[in-house]
């Protein structure tokens, strides 16, 4: 099992750094030849990585809260101190869940892979998306 | 006062749509930077205007082995439609074997004077020895600018 997720890991990120080397090389041609068309590659290609991007991140987040979900457990910590964790998978399911299913039929991936445990001496951030909002005569005296 | 929240830069959006015409490309590979700084910045979303000005001095920026002054290059950029907002995003940053604390980031625009754009916050303060310091970004992206009602 260890070893498929291994793979199935592997596969990912050369399939990220292939997305990523196609949006490089549209962002040069259009560079090069700035055109409606060239363009509008370069959109399509940003478009296909950020999904990609995007899938990776939800999965990476569940894989993590999944094993604080673990850890947390094998304490014998409560309901309550295991609840955010689990409204965190919840609330990415409902928010990426259609992309996760399929994106994960179409590598074969398990879930939830990606990530692991930090070594010694690492730090993860993981902050969330920072909202701009527009408020068009919201609220406002007329 | 301290680090309490993340946001975007008004100034620099004014510059953008007056004419001043600001030429911030957020779809570029070389121009934008992410500084990474401790607790002693307490940004303006309101007035703050670039990096190493105000608060984003680099005596507040992070400092230790394994990150330069000025910060990260943002590479990958994408700028995209999502359901109704502007999507910003990039590849994730990694500083490896660094020994820093840093509890969030300034993204600025280091071709156009350096102009901050937005301002994360991680939270809280977090640390490294001699390791990798990674900031996964959101699986929403960096930033949305929600445009619609």
């Amino acid at each position: 099992m260890r070893r498929g997720r291994a793979q199935a890991r592997l596969e990912l990120e050369a399939a990220l750094e292939g997305e990523a080397d196609r949006l490089q090389a549209a962002k040069q041609a259009h560079a090069d030849h700035p055109s409606e068309e060239t363009r509008a590659a370069r959109r399509a290609e940003m478009e296909s990585l950020a999904e990609t991007r995007s899938w990776l991140r939800a999965l990476h987040a569940i894989g993590k809260a999944e094993r604080e979900i673990t850890r947390l457990a094998s304490r014998g910590a409560t309901a309550d101190e295991i609840r955010p964790y689990e409204q965190q998978i919840t609330h990415i399911r409902a928010v990426h869940g259609p992309l996760i299913d399929a994106m994960a039929q179409l590598a074969s991936a398990p879930a939830a892979e990606a990530g692991g445990e930090l070594p010694p001496g690492a730090a993860e951030a993981a902050p969330p998306v920072v909202r701009g909002r527009a408020r068009f005569g919201k609220g406002g005296d007329v | 006062m301290a680090w309490t929240a993340s946001g975007l830069m008004v100034a620099a959006h004014i510059d953008k749509w007056d004419d001043s015409q600001l030429a911030t490309d957020l779809t570029s590979e070389t121009d934008l930077k992410a500084a990474f700084y401790g607790s002693g910045v307490t940004p303006n979303f309101g007035t703050d205007t670039a990096y190493n000005a105000g608060t984003w001095a680099t005596a507040n920026e992070s400092a230790g082995a394994g990150y330069s002054a000025g910060g990260l290059l943002v590479v990958n950029t994408t700028l995209t439609h999502a359901t109704g907002s502007m999507k910003f995003d990039a590849d994730n940053f990694s500083i490896p074997d660094s020994t820093i604390i840093a509890e969030g980031y300034l993204l600025y625009d280091d071709a156009h004077a350096d102009r901050a754009l937005g301002a994360v916050w991680f939270g809280e303060p977090f640390e490294t020895q001699d390791g990798t310091f990674l900031v996964t970004h959101d699986s929403l992206g960096i930033f949305l600018l929600d445009l619609t009602p």
